[in-house]
């Protein structure tokens, strides 16, 4: 859906200019950090601020804002957030249609399968255990800010390592390097085993009001919303509002029946 | 019964837009805003105000706050 590749490339270009302003002398250099704009920073930060009333170091009050606005759109719409707003999982697309273009894709072709080797997916059996790998990471994140005075992910976050033009050291150049190897391998690599804000966010799947549903008189199973499934889904529309799910609608774009999908309120 | 309302996906990003910034003006008018440099003498956000805002309202004391 082309509206959706210009709502995720506008987050990038934002994102962009916030990790850009740093570079330029005088009030535009000034003011918040990278990460006062990180809405995973009020998750790293929310223990502190109720127990101390003061935020971590190089997050503020502003986190705490974007977040809301965040988790509005969850309360409302599941995932919504990572298919439509998040400036990594557009990287991450953008990647995955650079590694099927240099294994010989020329034009992807919905609801066929990509001539191209890379990105892959993992196989089932590595797949399902490493879903849960962000529930983990989430975990770690949570109890680590509890002794925090930078946010614990402050050091190896893959959105400074791209945005942040700020790799002052090894850790970050390994963290950008990994995260574009990973990315170009397996499509969403980090939204599916990495994310902590995915992993918090996909709580709200299951009861925002606003879901996908599937017509079983109309589907006829033909799986052409399993091949384009970005999340790697197997057999949508039995699994269309679980945690995995981005509602980034591209199973209802390539759907050929009429009304077999469909996005509703209630 | 349970009645669902369909929505136009071309509506979608819409209703995602509109949620986002509905939360963030929330969040601004509850007191988080973007902060600048020191944080001394700043307004404090409502959220953290609130609970000492009602203790002096039952105790009377409007003017301590």
């Amino acid at each position: 859906m082309l509206i959706r590749k210009g709502f995720l490339w506008s987050a990038v270009f934002v994102t962009f200019l916030i990790g850009i302003r740093h570079l330029f002398p005088g009030e535009a250099a000034s003011g918040g950090s990278f990460d006062a704009f990180c809405p995973f920073g009020a998750i790293e930060t929310m223990w502190r601020y109720i127990t101390t009333g003061h935020t971590l170091k190089t997050t503020n009050l502003l986190n705490f804002a974007v977040f809301s606005g965040v988790l509005a759109v969850t309360l409302v719409a599941g995932r919504a957030f990572c298919g439509w707003m998040c400036p990594l999982g557009a990287v991450q697309e953008g990647l995955a249609k650079l590694a099927r273009r240099l294994g010989g894709e020329k034009r992807h072709v919905r609801g066929k399968p990509s001539k191209a080797r890379f990105p892959a997916s993992l196989p089932t059996w590595l797949d399902r255990p490493m879903r849960y790998l962000k529930y983990l990471v989430l975990l770690l994140v949570i109890l680590a800010s509890v002794a925090a005075v930078y946010p614990p992910l402050h050091a190896f976050c893959p959105a400074r390592a791209v945005f942040s033009f700020h790799l002052t050291t090894v850790l970050m150049w390994g963290v950008l390097i990994l995260f574009v190897a990973s990315s170009m391998l397996v499509e969403r690599f980090s939204c599916k085993y990495l994310c902590p804000l995915g992993a918090a966010l996909s709580i709200f799947n299951k009861i925002s009001p606003v879901r996908l549903t599937a017509n079983s008189a109309a589907c006829n199973h033909c799986g052409r919303c399993d091949m384009d499934c970005s999340m790697g889904i197997q057999n949508v529309p039995d699994n269309l509002n679980q945690a995995e799910c981005i509602r980034c609608l591209e199973c209802l774009e390539t759907c050929a029946r009429a009304d077999a999908l469909e996005i509703k309120l209630g | 019964m349970k009645t669902s309302i369909r929505i136009d996906p071309y509506s979608f990003p819409l209703i995602i837009v509109a949620a986002f910034v509905m939360g963030l003006i929330l969040a601004f008018m509850l007191g988080f805003r973007p902060q600048h440099g020191s944080s001394h003498g700043r307004e404090r956000p409502a959220l953290e105000t609130a609970p000492a805002l009602v203790q002096t309202v039952q105790e009377g004391s409007f003017y301590d706050l």
